[in-house]
């Protein structure tokens, strides 16, 4: 429970570091809303109802509260860290990466100009009932590119760190607790793997197995010089 | 600042290691600079090699190194926790505030946990490239960690920080030959060659055991035996070598304790059964292999019903983890931590215990408690032979390393040292006035240190700080409340 509290709430940094926890958690639940939005308009494309509506116009807010948390994220990284504590955290960022908080800033940027423009939900409802019944659509231009950009961010999704932090949660106990002995034939599989390391302790050994337990480096009783030497 | 301007300005790497990071063989160009052979290797005083196709060839084999280290074959054992660090990290910095030598050094740049991983990260992504300063600047680096895995706990990700340099160790270890002296020449190769790395041969162990029966003979009254090489013995005490020959009470206090309970316990004398550590652990698959495997067969020979690991923390993760993913299941030994056995033995009543008055703290090494989780049963035994027990804030899991960890203790260089008292030990010295502060006292004073590399570094910062302080083992400690007996074992 504490583990699912932690993957919705990000909770470990609140109790380290209170800037970055707020701005994750804008950031993320922004993308929580707009999936969530997703998935009601779709639902609203099948049952349309006056409750999945609405929920559908509140669930937008999401691109704000998104946009809010990866400007404040990009900030905190790269000045906020210097101007609050003085620490130097954008010497640790790589351009790859703001790259990345860039093309997210911009996704939601779209979602918030959509929201203040329009104040409506309609054109999205109109958009996910045309991509359920395949009939055509008219939305904005500024909403296809929002479209554009979440469709693709969808597929990469699986590869964030949101992702591997959410599967930590089924993955915990294997990575960190698993205290059960190695079995037997997997130890044999590693043991005969072939190696290339060219130290020269290793590098005329081909096998771990053989490295291991070869006589000048794997010392018997039999093989010691020195046993028996007295004081 | 650019990470590759901020590593190439001089000066950020004081001269701390130097002769510790001697190049163990004579490799390419390095042994031909007279620089080199000196055993510069951090990044102080780098001379640019020459000639260049020397350079490039040596660049060529830690690039081979670094290759092996993310190959499943060359690294099965670490690959998994290694690439997981390496890729997911988001550079959040929560872990920066959980490292005692980020804490200690003034919270400076190099010291901060992620510094290193993201050099081997840019090196790896190949963001930065690689050459002769950034390689001697990452090996420095790695040997700048305690790898106590603190950082690790603090990371909501569980990126591991600390196999991050242990890896960049084992890349240059095993790929390069260049280690430490005292952990590589002068360790493990020793421990193979000579059954022990203090060098300490089988016939001079005997000789030991022999004296050290006899003085606790003449000391207690009681006719106590240390056996040695008894087959199917109930426990066979498997400890640090340094305790032997630094810390020799600490076999004497176990002799006396397990006497008065009537333990059938023994010590074993072969090559192998008498030195519990395994450097190997610090810096080198291979040699953690073969030690562990020579350890094991020594052991099986013997035949007790159980091992006891004695205080050694690394021993502990050697012996109670490390196995079970080495060692086929017919080598692995049944192996229990004298922090579980000790408190049991005292707990049935078999030995009669008077309390003590002196205020008294316990350090918790890394490898047992945060590695083990072993932290209560130790603490309510000494909670219940003192009266004045006060425990350090953190503790347990969270505790902070003695700053000796991952083999640093071993470094003997002066600056090495000074790095150790006045950088990485300096949270735990504080921690240990800290926690002494609340029990003001005119008589002694005692950290319990229950691990050969955090009492000599312990001692090592006692000293250094001039405090009046008194470090102790765990066994010593327990052993000066038995009642039969005046305490005899000083800190």
């Amino acid at each position: 429970m504490s583990l699912l509290l932690d993957s919705l709430f990000f909770t470990p940094y609140y109790k380290k570091d209170k800037d970055y926890w707020l701005s994750l958690m804008l950031m993320h639940w922004g993308f929580i809303c707009m999936m969530f939005h997703t998935a009601v308009s779709l639902c609203h494309a099948v049952y349309p109802s006056e409750g999945l509506r609405s929920a559908s116009w509140y669930f937008q807010a999401g691109s704000i509260v998104g946009f809010m948390g990866v400007v404040f994220l990009l900030w905190h990284k790269l000045v906020g860290s210097r101007l609050l504590r003085g620490e130097d955290y954008q010497f640790y960022e790589v351009p790859r990466r703001v790259a990345g908080y860039v093309l997210i800033a911009i996704l939601f940027a779209f979602g918030t100009y959509d929201i203040l423009t329009y104040r409506t939900e309609e054109h999205h409802l109109t958009f996910w009932s045309a991509v359920v019944y395949g009939t055509d659509y008219q939305i904005p231009t500024s909403t296809h590119y929002y479209y554009a950009l979440y469709s693709s961010f969808l597929f990469y999704l699986p590869f964030t760190n949101w992702i591997h932090y959410i599967l930590r949660f089924f993955q915990y106990y294997r990575v960190f607790w698993r205290v059960a002995p190695v079995s037997d034939s997997v130890i044999q599989k590693n043991l005969t793997r072939s190696l290339s390391w060219r130290g020269s302790h290793i590098s005329k050994f081909t096998t771990w197995i053989g490295s291991a337990e070869h006589p000048e480096y794997g010392v018997r009783r039999e093989n010691r010089e020195d046993e028996g030497v007295p004081l | 600042m650019k990470m590759r301007e901020f590593l190439y300005r001089d000066g950020i790497l004081s001269p701390i290691v130097q002769s510790a990071l001697k190049p163990l063989k004579p490799y390419h160009w390095v042994s031909d600079l007279p620089k080199m052979e000196e055993g510069y290797l951090d990044g102080v005083q780098v001379v640019e090699p020459e000639p260049m196709e020397k350079q490039l060839e040596y660049l060529f084999s830690i690039c081979d190194s670094f290759d092996s280290l993310t190959k499943s074959n060359d690294n099965w054992t670490f690959l998994k926790v290694l690439y997981h660090s390496i890729k997911y990290c988001t550079q959040c910095n929560l872990c920066s505030e959980f490292c005692h030598v980020y804490i200690g050094s003034g919270r400076k740049e190099i010291y901060r946990p992620i510094f290193k991983s993201e050099i081997l990260r840019r090196v790896l992504t190949q963001q930065i490239p690689l050459d002769y300063i950034i390689a001697s600047r990452l090996v420095e680096s790695s040997y700048r960690c305690n790898i106590c895995r603190r950082c690790a706990t603090a990371c909501p990700l569980g990126v591991d920080n600390g196999i991050v340099a242990r890896e960049i160790r084992k890349a240059f270890s095993q790929g390069l030959g260049i280690a430490p002296t005292a952990l590589h020449q002068d360790g493990t190769f020793k421990q193979l060659r000579l059954g022990s790395t203090t060098g300490m041969t089988p016939e001079a162990f005997r000789h030991l055991i022999r004296f050290l029966e006899c003085e606790i003979r003449d000391r207690s009254g009681l006719p106590v035996r240390i056996p040695v090489d008894e087959t199917n013995a109930d426990i066979l005490l498997f400890n640090n070598p340094g305790e032997y020959l630094s810390w020799p009470e600490n076999i004497q206090a176990y002799a006396l304790l397990f006497h008065l309970a009537g333990v059938n316990w023994t010590l074993s004398s072969s090559p192998g059964g008498y030195d519990a550590t395994n450097y190997g652990v610090f810096y080198d698959d291979v040699q953690l292999a073969r030690i562990l495997l020579e350890q094991a067969r020594t052991i099986h020979e013997l035949s007790p019903k159980k091992v006891i690991i004695g205080e050694c923390g690394h021993a502990h993760k050697a012996m109670m983890v490390l196995q079970h993913r080495l060692l086929p299941s017919k080598l692995r030994i049944n192996a229990d931590s004298i922090f579980n056995y000790l408190p049991d033995l005292i707990g049935k009543g078999a030995i009669k215990m008077r309390r003590q008055l002196s205020p008294v703290t316990l350090h918790d090494p890394c490898n047992v408690a945060r590695m083990l989780g072993i932290t209560i049963p130790q603490r309510q035994m000494i909670e219940d032979i003192s009266t004045n027990f006060v425990d350090m804030t953190p503790r347990g899991c969270d505790n902070y390393c003695c700053g000796g960890g991952s083999g640093l203790a071993l470094l003997r260089e002066p600056e090495q040292e000074a790095f150790r008292c006045l950088v990485a030990g300096r949270v735990k010295y504080q921690q240990i006035l800290d926690a002494l502060a609340k029990r003001p006292t005119s008589g002694n004073r005692y950290v319990i240190a229950p691990c050969s590399n955090c009492k000599s570094q312990i001692r090592d910062f006692l000293s250094f700080y001039k405090s009046d302080i008194k470090y102790i083992g765990m066994a010593e400690y327990v052993a000066n409340s038995i009642s039969q007996v005046e305490p005899m074992f000083g800190g």
